[in-house]
């Protein structure tokens, strides 16, 4: 991409320096050409956006709903889930509805303990185990049921490429092959009516790319953390990360190229004769009970 | 030369000391801070960590990282 060069904001890996306006054009174009090469939308879609006030999910909104304006086809809606933690969510939830006032966007918000009775806050306090684990749980779980009641045909998650490059590492470290088999642009390895299909536009966009869209967009201008964020394995893989990439840059590209040649047998060898049904609540589960239905037994 | 940090993350604002010429890589390295996991900006404007700093400048550091 050519730039006037005139005050740059970022060196891209090729050595390129962009400016502010060239970036946010080089940003969207990289968007746009995910999309195209993973054919994560077809034509005609209600998109749900998986909003949580963040830099990830905001900037994924507002630039979705830029390039597809004078799409008809495709219709936009985003989906925040509350999951009940003190003193965070309040703020990024006000930012969230903040944003889809300014864009337009319907925003529907689905509660932690409306659903299931509990705040995330509560169920640790109960459970005394690993905030992410659970919170993951019950965060797909209702986010599935709610694009589900919405006639959502695609959800789209702010997933970028650092995170998919963690999540390989941390499924490689444990030796979980069935769930790196369900990584990749497209979420899951079985389809069912049950169950709403995930994409992930960042999926070749880095963290970095996208806090700086964010931060250049005005979207918001301080980031806070989910105070449970660094209790998690994926925070010590994160900063190891970070620090290799440091030292030798485009190691996240990388891994998710490697991966990428790879995963389409990890697929194949994973793929299963379709998505089970819980017989306790009707969602799609990996066994008998759904994670989120063994979860919710354990603290009643 | 002096130059001020704004909102290092984690810690409070402060003024460090650096060579005259350094860049802002150079400050970063100085604080402890991995260039890849922060954006900075200079004077108000976003910049890259290759701009050489000037005495008095003032340096906003931004995490790139955020959950939830």
């Amino acid at each position: 991409m050519r730039c006037c060069n005139k005050n740059p904001v970022i060196v891209l890996q090729s050595g390129q320096k962009l400016c502010k306006s060239h970036f946010c054009k080089y940003f969207e174009k990289k968007l746009m050409r995910t999309i195209r090469r993973f054919r994560l939308l077809g034509k005609k879609e209600h998109l749900g956006i998986a909003l949580s006030g963040g830099k990830d999910s905001s900037s994924l909104l507002f630039a979705l709903k830029k390039i597809f304006k004078n799409n008809k086809g495709i219709k936009i809606s985003a989906i925040l889930i509350d999951e009940g933690i003190n003193g965070y969510r309040n703020k990024t939830k006000r930012r969230a509805e903040k944003l889809c006032k300014k864009l337009d966007v319907p925003l529907h918000v689905y509660s932690f303990r409306k659903e299931f009775g509990h705040s995330l806050d509560g169920i640790l306090q109960k459970l005394k185990s690993n905030p992410c684990t659970e919170c993951g749980i019950l965060r797909r779980y209702l986010i599935n049921k709610a694009a589900r009641s919405l006639k959502v045909t695609k959800l789209a998650t702010g997933h970028n490429l650092d995170d998919e490059a963690q999540a390989i590492l941390m499924n490689q470290f444990r030796k979980n092959t069935a769930l790196q088999a369900r990584l990749g642009p497209i979420t899951g390895i079985s389809s069912s009516d049950m169950f709403v299909p995930r994409v992930k536009p960042f999926y070749l966009l880095s963290e970095k790319e996208v806090a700086l869209y964010a931060y250049l967009n005005g979207l918001y201008s301080e980031y806070e953390t989910c105070p449970y964020e660094h209790d998690s394995f994926r925070a010590v893989v994160r900063d190891k990360l970070n620090e290799i990439e440091n030292t030798s840059q485009g190691t996240k590209n990388n891994i998710v190229a490697s991966f990428l040649e790879i995963h389409p047998l990890l697929q194949r060898k994973y793929k299963g004769k379709g998505i089970p049904i819980c017989s306790n609540c009707g969602e799609p589960s990996s066994g008998n009970i759904c994670n989120a239905c063994k979860l919710i037994g354990r603290i009643n | 030369m002096r130059v001020e940090i704004d909102n290092i993350p984690g810690k409070e604002r402060k003024s460090i000391e650096i060579k005259a010429g350094s860049r802002v890589k150079d400050a970063l390295e100085k604080l402890g801070i991995n260039p890849v996991a922060v954006i900075v900006a200079v004077n108000g404007s976003v910049s890259i960590q290759e701009k050489t700093l000037k005495n008095r400048d003032r340096i906003k550091i931004i995490p790139v990282v955020s959950g939830g």
